[in-house]
């Protein structure tokens, strides 16, 4: 079962604090969508308004269409996931599991069966009358995925259920929740502040800061195309470089910076109108620093010397001194570069985006 | 030096445990002696007197009185103190800190004091005294401690799993039922069997608030007025070998489930 989620105008204070700000955005059903963002930025109060377990100051949630807004979660076709899994410690796994089921009114064996059959597609067959304190995390954390999905809700939410695991076990758990969602087609709404996982498990990203919707895309266009500065950094590393536009050719713009004019083609401004964009930054990942590049596209920034470098296994990040800039770069696994060695900067146009500048707080 | 100290430090345990339980020691002892009065010298052992308690209809009604009131003043003592922890600790209610001072004053209050207030009320209102209003003294005296005892084991742990509970399509009264009471057992054990204790042998207000039907400990002052007599001493050894198993009972189910956890 599944269901698109619509939120339209959500607004939630805290006393004085507002957890939310005119949050509207919709989800389609059978999708993997994150909640993307730095703690306090209002993603679980976002959850926990789908949810039902708080009602928004304003604003409307529908569920396939529904009205669900003044729903108590036990009438919602929803169900969470909570990050402590917030298990039964006094039921076997099978009433953990069966007890959504209980609560509908599912009589004893038929519900029973139904656990039994969860636990073992989660791959959990045979501890059907274990207690939830028996189980390791991430055995803990199927059996709550198994309790949530029992009752078919159209909608599933997990509040950060990744979080309290290792690193390897995150990443094969990442890759279940993934693969159970695409088999399932149920709705998936997830909360995370890392988002590495939220770029290996989602369909769409929701990026949120201080209670506002930042970007909304998949995970490529989050990363490679963001809309502003916060998703842009938040994504992963990034560079700035301050600029404005110069004048428009044809399919071209030309930006000055203090690294000179360059031309670079109108879409890396993406849906911004150039007439509307005075100042600028040049926006570009580590991993789009080049020094080797001849061809028409490229963006020269002049000779920068590398002031530290580390080997990470895929690369080696460094730290460039380009006039008074610091730039973080990738440079190839096999370069011969070392520390105090000068190198060409270069990007290449397509690599790169241009940022309406925003004042930074 | 160190054999002083250990010699002393053993003399003093010796001497703190006597002054503690040489009264009970002496007073189970004379309850098989052999003689007419439970003073030296010790001449049984004797089961003379345990025969005569068992055969005095009296002191066995009151036993049994007694347990009536203790396992059914201590249930609704737990019911009350459950309702009100949960109330407290899972609803945003007004003054809640006033409130859980209030609930949780009576056990600094004297039972004699209650004892009074209850005589008084029931006076006013016209309820005859009987072993309902000994019930209703107790609950009075243990409703604070099952509340205090409850109420510092609900955490925000289990909140989120209450949560949990009404996600799934549960209602209010099956989270309770289903959830919180099963997750807060050891607690309600706990305070369950302690209300039991303090029931079993509260003398004051069962004194005050009883007729007719009376209370094991009412009925064992009334036998010490007649005199001192081995019997009364094997009565109070019966009362305390049944305060000794619930301390037991408590050990085991309960103390043992809280450190497990």
């Amino acid at each position: 079962m599944t269901a698109d989620v619509n939120i339209a105008g959500i607004t939630h204070r805290f006393g004085s604090f507002t957890a939310l700000e005119n949050v509207s955005l919709t989800i389609g059903a059978g999708r993997f969508a994150v909640l993307l963002g730095p703690s306090g930025c209002g993603k679980t109060t976002l959850l926990s308004i789908l949810g039902g377990f708080i009602n928004p100051s304003h604003g409307q949630v529908f569920i396939g269409g529904k009205d669900v807004t003044a729903l108590a979660p036990a009438k919602r076709p929803t169900t969470t996931m909570f990050q402590d899994y917030a298990l039964f410690p006094h039921m076997s796994l099978r009433d953990n599991v069966a007890f959504g089921l209980r609560m509908r009114g599912n009589d004893r064996s038929s519900r029973h069966k139904r656990a039994e059959d969860l636990l073992s597609q989660f791959g959990l067959p045979d501890v059907a009358d274990k207690r939830p304190h028996e189980l390791s995390g991430g055995q803990r954390q199927r059996v709550a995925l198994a309790r949530a999905l029992a009752v078919e809700p159209d909608v599933l939410l997990l509040d950060e259920p990744l979080g309290a695991l290792d690193l390897k076990l995150r990443r094969q758990m990442q890759d279940e929740l993934k693969d159970i969602q695409r088999r399932i087609g149920t709705t998936f709404v997830h909360v995370t502040h890392d988002q590495e996982e939220a770029m290996a498990i989602a369909d769409d990203i929701i990026v949120m800061n201080a209670g506002v919707v930042q970007d909304i895309g998949a995970p490529e266009t989050i990363y490679l195309k963001p809309k502003n500065r916060f998703t842009a950094a938040f994504m992963g590393e990034a560079n700035f470089i301050a600029g404005a536009i110069a004048g428009q050719v044809g399919k071209s713009l030309r930006i000055r910076t203090a690294f000179g004019e360059h031309t670079v083609p109108r879409t890396t401004l993406l849906s911004h109108h150039p007439e509307t964009v005075t100042r600028l930054d040049i926006c570009f990942r580590p991993e789009h620093v080049r020094t080797d590049l001849k061809s028409r596209g490229a963006l020269d920034l002049g000779p920068a010397q590398i002031t530290d470098m580390a080997f990470s296994g895929t690369c080696h990040r460094c730290h460039l001194q380009v006039k008074d800039q610091t730039v973080t770069a990738h440079l190839r696994q096999n370069t011969t570069a070392k520390v105090g060695d000068t190198i060409q900067l270069q990007l290449d146009a397509a690599d790169i985006i241009l940022l309406p500048h925003e004042e930074t707080a | 030096m160190r054999l002083l100290s250990t010699w002393s430090g053993a003399i003093y345990a010796a001497l703190i445990y006597g002054f503690i339980f040489l009264p009970v020691i002496v007073l189970v002892l004379f309850s098989f002696q052999g003689g007419r009065f439970p003073i030296p010298p010790f001449n049984g052992p004797s089961l003379k007197w345990y025969r005569s308690v068992l055969a005095d209809s009296t002191l066995i009604d009151a036993l049994l009185n007694s347990l009536l009131v203790a396992l059914s003043s201590s249930a609704i003592a737990c019911l009350l103190g459950f309702l009100a922890a949960y109330g407290l600790a899972r609803h945003r209610l007004p003054a809640a800190g006033v409130q859980r001072a209030l609930l949780t004053a009576p056990v600094t209050v004297s039972y004699l004091i209650i004892g009074l207030g209850l005589l008084i009320t029931f006076n006013t209102f016209g309820v005859a005294k009987s072993l309902m209003t000994v019930g209703i003294g107790h609950i009075v005296i243990n409703a604070p401690l099952c509340f205090a005892i409850i109420y510092s084991q609900m955490g925000a742990h289990q909140e989120n799993i209450e949560r949990a509970a009404r996600d799934l399509g549960a209602a209010d009264w099956q989270v309770m039922w289903l959830v919180t009471a099963p997750m807060l057992m050891p607690a309600i054990m706990a305070s369950y069997f302690l209300s039991v204790t303090f029931s079993w042998d509260e003398f004051i207000i069962a004194f005050l608030l009883s007729r007719f039907d009376v209370t094991l400990p009412v009925e064992i002052w009334s036998l010490l007025r007649s005199g001192l007599n081995p019997k009364t001493n094997a009565v109070g050894s019966i009362v305390f070998l049944i305060s000794i198993l619930l301390l037991v009972v408590i050990e085991l189910t309960v103390f043992q489930k809280v450190t497990r956890r």
